[in-house]
C-alpha cells in the first residue's frame, strides 16, 4: 500500500515535470503565446488530386498551385507524392506542380499542402506594374456592343475600381442587348468574366481571369472564377456575377488565366478537392520560426504532418481528455451520478455541433421518446440484445422524425439532432430504464439531470477557445492532465454529496 | 457550513465511497472472486460445502428445456420459493405458500395455475430478471418460515439482517425492514428501513429511512429500537464464516431468520453500501482500522473473531459519551 502510493507520487511528479517542462520550453524558448492570437489568421490549404491510372502506363499529372504574390505569404508547403517524381515549374504568372511516374495502376491520390500566413515586414515579391494593354481587335457586332457598353460604363463610373464593378453589373443585366451580344446565351461566371476582361482591355485597363479559393474553414471547397483588374497601384478582385469587390485577405489566388486546374496523361476520372483550415497561430508560427530545415524535420513528427482531415479530428480528440477530466472531478469530488462513466463527454461532443441549449432540449426530447417506447417494449419481455437493437432503430427513427418536423417548422437547428451518437443514446435510455425500475423515477431523473449537467460543463470546457488552443499547441498539458487524473484516482476523502448523505452525523455533534 | 459538516463526518470516522473503493474493495476483494457472490446458485453450493446454513435447494432450471422438470420438483414440496440466480433487488421472486388441486397459492393469497408458475420459470431462465438480460437459472428452494419476531415492524416482505464483515470480523450490522414504499422488498434504496443492531448484544438501535433517522415503522407505527434478536451469536458466526468461504475481505452478508432452522444465509454482496453507518450511528473507518490491526496480529477462527468484534464494537464504545444508549 505504502509502496504503491510512493510509486504513484513518483509517477505524478515525473508526469508533472515532463509536462510542465515541455510547456514552459514552448512558452519561454519558442515564445509561443498562451492565448490564441488575434492578429492575422493562418491557413492550411490542401489540394487532393485523385485519379485512376490506366494499368501500368506512364502518368504525368500537372496541378496548378498558388504563386502567392498577394497579401498571403507561404509559411511552408509539402507534397505527398508516394513514388512519384515531383517538380515545380513556373509558367508565366503561374506555378505548377508536375508529378510523374513510369508506371502506375489503380486509384491514385496525391496531395499538395501549403501553410499560409499574413505577409509581415517583407513586401510581396511584386512583378511590378503590368504592361500597358493594347485594345483587342474586334469586328462587327462585338465592336459595336463593346463601344456602346464602354460609353455607358464611363458615364456611370468615377475610377477604375467603380469601372470594373460597373462593367460586371452591366454584363449581368439580362435585358441589355449589348451584354447579350458578348455573352451569347451563356451566363456562367466564366463567360461573364471573359466578357468583362474583353471590355476592360478595350478600355486599356489591365485585367485577367483568376481562379481563387475563398479563405474560410471548409473541408471541401471549389475554386471560383474572379476578375482581377489593376487600378494603377494594386490588383483588385471582383466576383463576376455580383460585381462585388472582395477583400484580398479573404481570397487565395490559386492560378491566373484560362488554363485548367489539372492536366493529366495516363489517367482518367481525375478530380481535385480543396480543403481549407484555419490554423492555431502558434503551431504554424513555430514552424515558420524554426526555419525551413529544422521545421521540416520537426514537422515530420508532429500532428502537422498529417492530412488536414486527420488533423481536424485530432483537434477534437485533444480536448476530449479535458471533458473526461471534468467528469472524473465531478464524480470523485462532488459525487454527481451519471449514466455511464464517459457518456456525458460523448454527449458534450455532440453539443459542439448543436450548441448547448438546443443540444439539451433535443437530448431530453430523445430520452423522453425513448423512455416511453422502452416502457411499452418492456411488456414484451424481450431479450437484451434484441431490445437494444429495437431501441437503437427507434432512436434513429425518432431522430429522423425530429429532423423532418423541425425542418417543416423552419427550425434548422433541429436538423443537427442527426449528430447525436445514437448508440450512446440507446444505451442511455436502457440504463435510465433500469435505474427507473430499480431505484425509482425521481432517482432516475436525478441521474439524468446529473448527466446533462456534467455534459454541459464538459461542453463549456471543451469549446473554450483558450482551452482548445492550449491543448493543441502544448501537448505537454496532456501529461499534466494525466497527473491530475492520477491524483484524483487516489483521492480517499469525502465527496461533496456525502456531506448531504451523512448529514445525520453532523446533527449528532 | 460545508466545512463544519466535513469536520463532523471526519470526527465521526464515517467511511466515504472513495475510501471504501480504494481501501476496502480494491485491496480486499480480488475481482476474480466476484462470481462467487454474484451468482446465488454458486453461493449456495459453496455455503453447503462449507457447512454454512442456507435455505435448502429443491431444484435448478438452467435452460428452457429444463422447465418441463418443474412439475417433478414442485410435486414433493407444498410450499417453495422460486428466484433468479442473478436477480437483483428482489425482482422475479415467486413465493408459493400452498398447493391444492393442481393450483398454487401465492404469498399474497392469489391462486394461480401450474402454467403460470412454469411461465414465470421460463421468464427467469430467459433472463427477464437478470441485470443486463443475460441468460439465467431459476432456483427452486425452501420457503423461509419467517420468525414472528419482526411482524410488528415490517410491511409484507422479508426482513433480513445485513452484517458487514471485514477480513472475517463482523464490523457492523443492521436489519432491513420492508415498507409499503419498498413494496415488500428489502433494499434501502428502494425505500426499506435500515435499523442498526448493537454487535455486542444483538439489540436493535434507531432506524434510517432514506438518509434520515427514524424512530418508528412508518406503516405499523411500532418503535424500531430495543428489539433483541434471538440466536445473535449464530448470526455473527455465520457471517464471519463467509470470509473463509469466499475469500472476500469486504463482504455484506444477508441473513434471514427462519422459525425452525434459525439464521440462514440468503445472499452475499461484494460491494455493500455505506448507509449501514447511518443506521448504526457510527463510522466504519476506526472499526476497519481496528480489524486490520487485529487481523495482522494473528490468524483466528470465526468464533474468536466474533468474540473480538463483540468486545471491540459494542454500541456504547462506538459512539462515545453522547449519552445515547440502546433502549433494550
Amino acid at each position: 500500500m505504502r509502496s504503491s502510493r510512493a510509486a504513484l507520487m513518483t509517477l505524478v511528479v515525473l508526469l508533472l515535470s515532463v509536462g510542465l517542462g515541455m510547456t514552459l520550453y514552448q512558452v519561454w524558448v519558442l515564445d509561443l503565446p498562451l492565448e490564441p492570437s488575434t492578429e492575422g489568421k493562418l491557413w492550411t490549404v490542401e489540394a487532393r488530386l485523385e485519379f485512376r491510372a490506366r494499368g501500368g502506363r506512364p502518368v504525368l499529372a500537372q496541378l496548378q498551385i498558388p504563386a502567392l504574390r498577394g497579401a498571403l505569404a507561404k509559411l511552408g508547403e509539402s507534397f505527398v507524392s508516394r513514388n512519384y517524381g515531383v517538380s515545380v515549374e513556373t509558367v508565366g504568372p503561374n506555378r505548377k506542380i508536375v508529378w510523374s511516374i513510369r508506371r502506375a495502376s489503380g486509384p491514385q491520390a496525391l496531395y499538395y499542402r501549403v501553410a499560409l500566413g499574413p505577409r509581415v515586414g517583407v513586401p510581396p515579391a511584386s512583378k511590378g506594374p503590368p504592361r500597358p494593354v493594347e485594345p483587342p481587335e474586334l469586328d462587327g457586332a462585338e465592336q459595336v456592343a463593346v463601344e456602346t457598353l464602354l460609353e455607358s460604363i464611363r458615364r456611370h463610373s468615377a475610377d477604375i475600381r467603380t469601372f470594373t464593378a460597373e462593367t460586371l453589373q452591366q454584363l449581368n443585366d439580362r435585358e441589355d442587348d449589348n451584354a447579350r451580344v458578348l455573352l451569347g446565351r451563356n451566363a456562367k461566371p466564366l463567360a461573364i468574366a471573359r466578357a468583362a476582361i474583353l471590355v476592360l482591355h478595350s478600355a486599356r485597363i489591365p485585367a485577367h481571369l483568376v481562379h481563387a479559393l475563398p479563405l474560410r474553414p471548409a473541408s471541401r471547397v471549389d475554386s471560383e472564377v474572379l476578375v482581377a483588374s489593376y487600378n494603377g497601384s494594386r490588383w483588385a478582385y471582383y466576383e463576376p456575377t455580383t460585381g462585388a469587390r472582395l477583400d484580398p485577405a479573404d481570397v487565395l489566388v490559386w492560378w491566373e488565366g484560362d488554363q485548367p486546374v489539372l492536366e493529366i496523361e495516363g489517367g482518367s476520372n481525375a478530380r481535385v478537392a480543396f480543403s481549407v483550415r484555419e490554423e492555431a497561430v502558434s503551431t504554424l508560427a513555430l514552424a515558420d520560426e524554426l526555419g525551413h530545415q529544422r521545421s521540416s524535420r520537426w514537422i515530420q513528427f508532429s500532428l502537422l504532418s498529417l492530412p488536414i482531415q486527420t488533423q481536424q479530428l485530432y483537434q477534437v480528440l485533444f480536448v476530449l481528455p479535458v471533458g473526461v477530466g471534468i467528469i472524473v472531478l465531478l464524480r470523485v469530488f462532488v459525487g454527481i451520478e451519471t449514466f455511464g462513466t464517459f457518456m456525458p463527454a460523448l454527449i458534450a461532443l455532440a453539443f459542439r455541433e448543436t450548441e448547448l441549449l438546443w443540444g439539451i432540449a433535443l437530448f431530453a426530447l430523445l430520452l423522453l421518446i425513448g423512455m416511453t417506447i422502452r416502457a411499452a417494449l418492456d411488456q414484451l419481455k424481450l431479450l437484451l440484445v434484441s431490445r437494444l437493437a429495437v431501441m437503437l432503430t427507434i432512436v434513429v427513427l425518432a431522430m429522423a422524425g425530429i429532423s423532418v418536423i423541425s425542418h417543416r417548422l423552419g427550425i434548422e437547428r433541429g436538423l443537427s439532432v442527426a449528430l447525436f451518437p445514437m448508440v450512446i443514446i440507446a444505451m442511455t435510455i436502457e440504463r435510465m430504464s433500469i435505474t427507473w425500475e430499480e431505484r425509482g423515477g425521481p432517482r432516475a431523473l436525478l441521474v439524468a439531470i446529473g448527466s446533462l449537467f456534467a455534459a454541459a460543463l464538459a461542453y463549456l470546457a471543451m469549446t473554450d477557445p483558450i482551452v482548445a488552443h492550449v491543448m493543441v499547441t502544448f501537448p505537454g498539458t496532456l501529461l499534466i492532465l494525466v497527473a491530475v487524473l492520477l491524483l484524483a484516482g487516489s483521492y480517499r476523502g469525502y465527496r461533496l454529496m456525502e456531506l448531504m448523505r451523512f448529514r445525520t452525523f453532523a446533527r449528532r455533534e | 457550513m460545508a466545512f463544519g459538516r466535513l469536520r463532523a463526518l471526519r470526527d465521526a470516522r464515517v467511511l466515504g465511497i472513495n475510501r471504501r473503493n480504494r481501501d476496502l474493495i480494491f485491496r480486499h476483494n480480488p475481482r476474480h472472486l466476484y462470481p462467487l457472490v454474484d451468482d446465488k446458485l454458486r453461493t449456495k453450493t459453496l455455503a453447503t460445502e462449507h457447512g454454512v446454513p442456507v435455505p435448502p435447494l429443491y431444484g435448478v432450471l438452467e435452460i428452457q428445456h429444463d422447465v418441463r422438470r418443474l412439475r417433478g420438483i414442485v410435486e414433493d414440496h407444498r410450499d417453495f420459493a422460486m428466484k433468479p440466480a442473478h436477480g437483483a433487488g428482489g425482482d422475479g421472486i415467486l413465493v408459493i405458500t400452498n398447493q391444492r388441486n393442481g393450483r398454487f397459492r401465492k404469498a399474497n393469497g392469489l391462486w394461480i395455475a401450474y402454467d403460470d408458475v412454469a411461465y414465470h420459470a421460463s421468464n427467469i431462465v430467459s433472463g427477464a430478471y437478470s441485470l443486463g438480460g443475460a441468460r439465467d437459472s431459476a432456483m427452486i428452494e425452501y420457503r423461509v418460515q419467517f420468525s414472528p419476531l419482526f411482524e410488528k415492524i415490517s410491511y409484507e416482505g422479508v426482513p433480513d439482517v445485513r452484517i458487514l464483515v471485514v477480513l472475517g470480523y463482523p464490523a457492523m450490522a443492521m436489519v432491513r425492514l420492508p415498507t409499503r414504499q419498498s413494496e415488500g422488498r428489502g433494499n434501502l434504496h428502494q425505500g426499506a428501513i435500515g435499523v442498526g443492531i448493537d454487535l455486542a448484544s444483538g439489540v436493535t438501535l434507531e432506524g434510517v429511512w432514506g438518509n434520515e433517522t427514524i424512530d418508528e415503522h412508518p406503516d405499523t407505527g411500532h418503535p424500531l429500537a430495543g428489539l433483541p434478536l434471538p440466536e445473535w451469536d449464530s448470526f455473527l458466526t455465520l457471517a464471519a464464516r463467509c470470509y473463509e468461504m469466499t475469500g472476500l475481505g469486504y463482504l455484506g452478508v444477508d441473513i434471514v431468520l427462519d422459525r425452525d432452522r434459525g439464521p440462514l444465509l440468503l445472499e452475499l454482496n461484494a460491494r455493500p453500501g455505506l448507509n449501514i453507518q447511518i443506521a448504526s450511528g457510527a463510522g466504519l473507518v476506526d472499526r476497519c482500522d481496528t480489524i486490520e490491526r487485529e487481523a495482522d496480529r494473528a490468524a483466528r477462527d470465526a468464533d474468536d473473531r466474533v468474540r473480538f468484534s463483540k468486545g471491540a464494537f459494542a454500541y456504547e464504545n462506538s459512539t462515545g459519551s453522547d449519552g445515547q444508549t440502546a433502549n433494550g
